[in-house]
């Protein structure tokens, strides 16, 4: 180790010179420990972290367990329907104090001691308490900034985060194209799939827009789904569309602003959409442009720094917590509109299984990818990553679908093979480690 | 690391005084990450480390994936026949290029995202190129990086990442004659055999070094080794080339001895006992007409063990062995063997040959999962810092200036020879290496 990175050494990891054709990264970035520490404290105990949606909470009592950086904090449904986050650590001796990952506790009991504390966070019960004891010296400790946009819900170490709405800014909208798919909103289906990638957070994070990758990486999903089809057993809502892997149709990056990114591409088939039984309702319901975003573009979206929108062949919510610069642990989710058909149900969870599975047929691919990634950064000899694809086609502002849609990123180019959307994730990456972003 | 890490001094971590009858090294060389740390710059980033054998990446096309310290690269066989060393990155992302560890392929191309270079690493296509980077984009800027440098001595592969090294011959030195041992074995050459085993021993790698030119645990660690195989060629009627000389094991007549060969490289050698159990015995005859008896006697009747600084074992006793140390940690090593031979042997003596491999030298065999064990609680041991220091004093009263006798005929010049493999003065010039390497690179 080289010691810890300093401020002022970290400018010199993101050689960002755009006038002269020049955006890359210093591969060190990707495994250099010290880094990864700076990044725990400066970003991930420093920023909005994704936590959990609100169908996983949706009654009083309902408790949902996870991490900020590498703090175990639980959100908490109240009595009056309110939301809390608590540091998930018993104040006596700090155990862990969820069962599970997911339950119902109206009151918690640690179960090493017997404390137990209310939905509230008061401690209600210290095991065999001495007279005297001021109990309440003992509540649970409440995470500072907690918030919730459609039903997305964020939490922060800090307090010192600019408000929910101000930082998802330009994502907002890309939000909002999966909540209002269904008047009820949506909800996590039971279950989920949590996996650990030897690479580090950021290549899953850039993976996830990398259009690039997809007609290499995924070929031979596209293959086997297409033979598969050729067989006549998967027809209508069945059918996985692949159009958007093998190439040719409209596509395109944008850089949201505070990290942000994201990608789309236009359906071949869109007809093979499970929203598609729902088009007659969402044209009521919703401005014309929205509708057509919702049933013709495969949308993905990175939210800064661990969570994952994505609407493509099915929905999910993909949420990354770094263990070490070499660890990521991933997490999907199936995310669904309520009261979507049993068929149009069906359809998407048999399609989140085929892509977004370990188990799956893209998903192994793509971890694959990753890990080869990490293991080559290992040749440091080769320092820079280069981010240059896509340079002499870059918007800067909105282009004419983001006009429409009322978004307005950073920068954005018309193909989803372009690298400019990552300029914007590594810059607000850089302003955080320097501690220079304010909210 | 905790704050005082920073004032260790590698100079003062071996303690050099063998005029006075002290060699001693600071057990901490073991267990510090910034001294690791030191070794991957100094050491495995910046000098000749072994690659491959050339039988590995016999045609054109063929690849081989390796590491120089923790870096991933891989060895390329042109088709010129030349061989060229590339960093094992994608010049895009980054990701390793090739799909096996060892394979043929006359282009790669990436599976994350399909650029594709040829064998001399020049870059041939670009997915989407026009569409990324406009006309008139210069692909040659992401041709593959070689590595410094790369050389083969008798078909053994070398290479570095700098290119500031001293020639391949010379850095190999009196070592070279110990290759020549095994690579004159046969007109035809050596050849790897297919397959490989891997394992990480939870040890520093200086302490698997160490081990395995150290004659003195044979008696111990290989005890039962010995007596097991012993029992059953005796039960199963085991014959000549079948047998595992285990005299050397066990017995106190069986003339040995070390060598310090100068810049790091050692090995400790002995007389087989019988010469008619090595795989080797059945050209006897054609080795006699080719070669002078005193090479013969080192080729075919003393078995050796060679370390090539910093991480090269090759071996010819049981049986036949490339092994190699990649560090992983202070604390983790990655081992890997391979069985080397001659091409043309009868089936017979390879079917010996590979036996015997399996019964010593694999992580399943008999002999090696006792030195690991032994590693292992040598560097679990190394953690009691009260004790600070590691002698290496056996033998330092019979050390020999030069070549002793058998060196004589065996034409090479160690710095040092001593009467028994049970001596530890052949490590004396590996951690001098070692030491001046680390000083270096600290600026000490």
């Amino acid at each position: 180790m080289d010691g810890s990175i300093l401020t002022d050494n970290l400018s010199t990891l993101v050689d960002d010179r755009v006038d002269e054709g020049m955006f890359r990264v210093d591969r060190s970035v990707y495994i250099d420990e010290s880094i990864f520490e700076q990044e725990i404290s400066n970003i991930f105990e420093k920023c909005w972290i994704f936590l959990c949606h609100e169908s996983q909470v949706a009654n009083h009592g309902d408790y949902f367990w996870t991490e900020i950086g590498r703090q175990p904090v639980f959100v908490h449904r109240q009595e009056d329907g309110s939301l809390k986050c608590f540091i998930n650590a018993c104040s006596h001796r700090a155990a862990i104090l969820t069962p599970f990952r997911q339950g119902n506790a109206k009151t918690l009991t640690c179960r090493f001691h017997g404390w137990t504390y209310k939905c509230s966070g008061n401690c209600v019960g210290i095991k065999n308490e001495e007279d005297g004891t001021d109990r309440s010296r003992f509540d649970l400790r409440e995470i500072a900034s907690l918030a919730s946009y459609q039903g997305f819900i964020f939490g922060s170490l800090s307090a010192d985060v600019p408000a929910l709405d101000d930082w998802l800014g330009a994502a907002k909208i890309w939000i909002d194209l999966m909540a209002v798919q269904s008047p009820e909103g949506l909800e996590v289906v039971p279950g989920s799939s949590t996996y650990k990638t030897d690479g580090n957070w950021k290549l899953q994070a850039e993976n996830s827009v990398d259009g690039y990758h997809v007609s290499t990486v995924h070929r031979v999903f596209a293959h086997t789904i297409a033979a598969r089809e050729s067989k006549g057993e998967y027809t209508g809502i069945g059918k996985t569309e692949s159009g958007r892997i093998s190439g040719g149709v409209p596509t395109a990056s944008y850089d949201l602003g505070n990290g942000h990114m994201a990608i789309w591409a236009q359906h071949t088939t869109p007809e093979a959409r499970p929203i598609w039984e729902a088009r007659e309702r969402l044209k009521n319901e919703l401005p014309p442009k929205q509708v057509e975003w919702i049933l013709t573009k495969g949308r993905n979206l990175y939210i800064f720094p661990n969570v994952m929108l994505m609407d493509n062949p099915s929905t999910q919510i993909r949420v990354m917590k770094p263990i070490s610069a070499n660890q990521v642990d991933i997490s999907v989710y199936c995310v669904a509109p309520k009261g979507e058909s049993t068929k149009a149900r069906a359809g998407r969870l048999r399609k989140f299984e085929d892509f977004y599975l370990t188990a799956g047929m893209a998903t192994s691919d793509d971890l694959a990818a990753l890990e080869d990634t990490h293991e080559g950064s290992m040749a440091r000899s080769a320092k820079w990553s280069e981010f240059n694809r896509g340079l002499k086609s870059i918007t800067h502002g909105a282009d004419a679908d983001a006009r429409e849609l009322g978004f307005e990123p950073q920068a954005c180019t018309d193909n989803w093979n372009h690298e400019v959307l990552y300029h914007g994730f590594y810059r607000h990456w850089l302003r955080m480690m320097k501690g220079e972003f304010q909210g | 690391m905790d704050a005082l890490s920073s004032d260790i001094r590698v100079a003062e971590m071996i303690d050099d005084r063998s005029a006075d009858g002290i060699f001693r090294v600071d057990r901490d060389i073991y267990l510090n990450p910034e001294v690791f740390e030191a070794e991957l710059k100094a050491i495995f980033e910046s000098n000749w480390i072994f690659l491959c054998h050339e039988s590995q990446v016999k045609k054109p096309g063929d690849y081989f994936a390796a590491y120089l310290g923790r870096q991933p690269v891989f060895v390329h066989r042109q088709e010129d026949g030349g061989l060229k060393g590339f960093l094992n990155a994608c010049s895009h992302r980054g990701a390793i290029l090739t799909p096996t560890a060892q394979g043929n392929a006359k282009t790669i191309t990436c599976r994350f995202h399909g650029w594709t270079y040829k064998c001399s690493g020049e870059c041939l296509r670009i997915k989407e190129e026009e569409g990324g980077y406009g006309k008139d984009f210069d692909r040659s800027v992401y041709d593959l990086r070689e590595i410094g440098a790369i050389a083969s001595y008798n078909g053994f592969v070398f290479g570095s990442l700098s290119a500031e090294v001293q020639s391949l011959e010379d850095f190999l030195g009196e070592s070279k004659a110990f290759i020549d041992f095994v690579s004159h074995q046969s007109p035809a050459g050596l050849e790897v055999l297919p397959g490989s085993q891997k394992y990480i021993v939870g040890g520093n790698w200086k302490m698997s070094t160490e081990n395995a030119v150290d004659g003195y645990h044979t008696s111990t660690v290989h005890r039962i080794f010995a007596s097991t195989v012993k029992q059953r060629e005796v039960r199963e009627g085991y014959e000549g080339m079948m047998r595992t000389e285990t005299g050397r094991l066990s017995k106190k007549n069986v003339r040995n001895g070390c060598y310090d060969l100068g810049q790091g490289h050692m090995v400790i050698w002995a007389d087989r006992d019988p010469v008619s159990t090595s795989p080797l015995s059945e050209a006897e005859e054609r080795l006699e007409r080719e070669y002078p008896t005193g090479k013969v006697n080192w080729m075919l009747r003393r078995g050796r063990n060679l370390i090539i600084f910093p991480s090269l074992m090759i071996n010819d006793f049981a049986a036949t062995q490339i092994r190699t140390f990649r560090p992983i940690s202070a604390d983790e090593t990655e081992v890997t063997i391979y069985c080397l031979a001659p091409s043309d042997e009868s089936k017979e003596a390879r079917y010996a040959r590979l036996r015997k491999f399996e019964d010593f030298f694999m992580a399943s065999g008999m002999a090696t999962s006792d030195d690991v064990v032994a590693l292992e609680a040598t560097h679990q041991g190394s953690h009691a810092r009260v004790v600070k220091w590691g002698e290496f004093h056996r033998g330092l009263g019979s050390i020999i200036e030069g070549p002793d006798d058998v060196a004589e005929e065996g034409g090479f010049k160690p710095a040092t020879s001593n009467t028994s493999w049970d001596h530890e003065t052949l490590y004396y010039s590996f951690y001098r290496r070692w030491r001046d390497q680390l000083a270096a690179v600290r600026g000490e």
